[in-house]
């Protein structure tokens, strides 16, 4: 039995959503665990928070533009008032903010298990074509453009349609000159650039969720074919298969990126040839991770334990056809909750065990 | 009369040409789960179809690497129906499982 609290980022789950909620869901389903669940929030309205199944503590945390310095005061603050065993931060945007204090968290007996720079940077938007000739993995072509002149000439050389997406997040098919120049000045005001343009291809989209240990192993590796997409590209349904070819392209990525904690890889099987193609790797468990929890393959507590310590044996086997669906639910909560996270940016729900303080 | 392999939500939807003439060869079963009420799951893809009862009746046989010929006589034995049209059923059946690539030459 292992008891120990862990903190979680990333808990605003909207259209796109991030995969704070699931990772605490993951961990808190695990029997072998008790311990508290800490949500780190940017916002007041992070939908997340207001989950008090799910999360024992709700902190503010400064937005990763102002940078490790105010994070890492920020981080101490909270280690005052709960004890923080593991943390385990979620978003793209913030994790090189977070490795960059690892030392220092350290020091503060705070503890993580994730890629250090360097490997956020190789596998990044930016570099993944690089990095995918470089270690012969199909990947679509794709060049990164710095403003919207340079639209024809990456038209001319990938042909249409064409895919941009943002350097951190979001990506949209533009079918013509003029759709591409709106769309590139939405991710432009939203990420900032460059932006990176990718050849189109028609195929089913398939994503794996892996964990690694660093030293080339492969602790975990689950495929999901996405069943329903959003037209943000977000699988909204999604089930658990098996397919070896996709665990052996998987397992060859996590040895050869040496990879060190969560991530999951996505793959486009081409219509034409029936090829799987990587379009990207994102250095972090993705928002779909409950189905592998209850798959067998629970990425978020084994990625917690490693992080505390513990020495993980790698998992083959899950559950195969297992399905997720997501849907949208309001959340009611007592103005309380608001006022607390808004005044003192913090939200402690045994507070409001008796419950809520403000009657409806 | 009529087998069907129909693709669920998600899966692709072509359907397969009929061919009448002559018996066909049946190929190998990719590795699926067929439930009792007809659907199917292909774990590799994570597509999944619905067959109607005489198309569950088919693909039982052929996972139990039946001949054509065979399935035939099990059809007309079953059912009220000569040998050409068993035939011509059962040719459409393995004609849509490949479309899907469900079965391999």
């Amino acid at each position: 039995m292992y008891n120990f609290n862990v903190a979680v980022t990333g808990l605003n789950a909207t259209d796109n959503p991030a995969p704070g909620v699931g990772i605490a869901r993951s961990i808190r389903k695990d029997s072998s665990w008790s311990g508290k669940i800490i949500g780190l929030a940017y916002d007041v309205l992070d939908t997340g928070i207001y989950d008090s199944d799910i999360f024992d503590e709700v902190y503010l945390v400064p937005y990763p533009t102002d940078g490790g310095g105010s994070l890492l005061h920020r981080l101490k603050q909270i280690k005052q008032k709960v004890d923080i065993d593991v943390l385990m931060p979620t978003l793209d945007s913030e994790l090189i903010n977070f490795h960059r204090i690892s030392n220092e968290l350290k020091e503060e007996n705070i503890k993580m298990f994730m890629p250090d720079e360097t490997l956020i940077k190789l596998r990044s938007k930016v570099d993944l074509s690089k990095f995918c000739k470089k270690n012969n993995f199909n990947s679509p072509e794709s060049v990164l453009i710095n403003q919207t002149s340079q639209i024809i000439s990456a038209g001319r050389k990938l042909g249409w349609p064409l895919i941009l997406k943002g350097i951190f997040y979001e990506a949209y098919l533009a079918n013509s000159q003029e759709e591409a120049c709106v769309i590139f000045e939405k991710i432009n005001a939203r990420w900032g650039l460059p932006i990176i343009v990718q050849k189109y291809m028609l195929g089913e989209e398939y994503d794996v969720a892996c964990l690694g240990d660093g030293e080339g192993n492969c602790i975990c590796a689950m495929p999901m074919r996405k069943l329903r997409i959003t037209e943000k590209g977000k699988a909204w349904a999604g089930i658990s298969i098996k397919d070896e070819k996709l665990l052996e392209l998987s397992k060859k990525l996590i040895s050869s990126l040496k990879w060190k904690g969560p991530c999951e890889f996505e793959f486009l099987k081409s219509s034409a040839g029936g090829q799987y193609c990587l379009v990207e790797i994102n250095p972090r468990v993705p928002s779909w991770i409950y189905l592998a929890a209850l798959a067998g393959q629970n990425i978020p507590y084994l990625t917690a334990l490693l992080a505390y310590g513990e020495k993980i044996e790698p998992v083959n086997s899950y559950k195969v056809g297992l399905t997720f669906v997501r849907h949208a639910q309001d959340l009611i909560c007592p103005i309380n909750y608001i006022e607390d996270l808004t005044v003192k940016g913090e939200l402690v729900f045994e507070n409001y065990k008796e419950g809520f303080l403000w009657k409806i | 009369m009529c087998a069907m392999v129909q693709a669920t939500a998600g899966s692709a939807t072509a359907r397969a040409r009929i061919k009448k003439e002559g018996l066909v060869q049946a190929g190998n079963l990719k590795n699926m789960s067929l439930s009792e009420h007809g659907f199917l799951f292909d774990p590799v893809t994570g597509l999944t179809y619905t067959l109607n009862k005489v198309g569950i009746l088919i693909f039982k046989q052929l996972e139990n690497n039946k001949t054509v010929q065979e399935i035939v006589n099990i059809l007309t034995d079953k059912y009220d129906i000569t040998k050409e049209q068993a035939a011509e059923d059962v040719n459409e059946f393995i004609f849509q499982l490949k479309e899907y690539d469900l079965l391999q030459e």
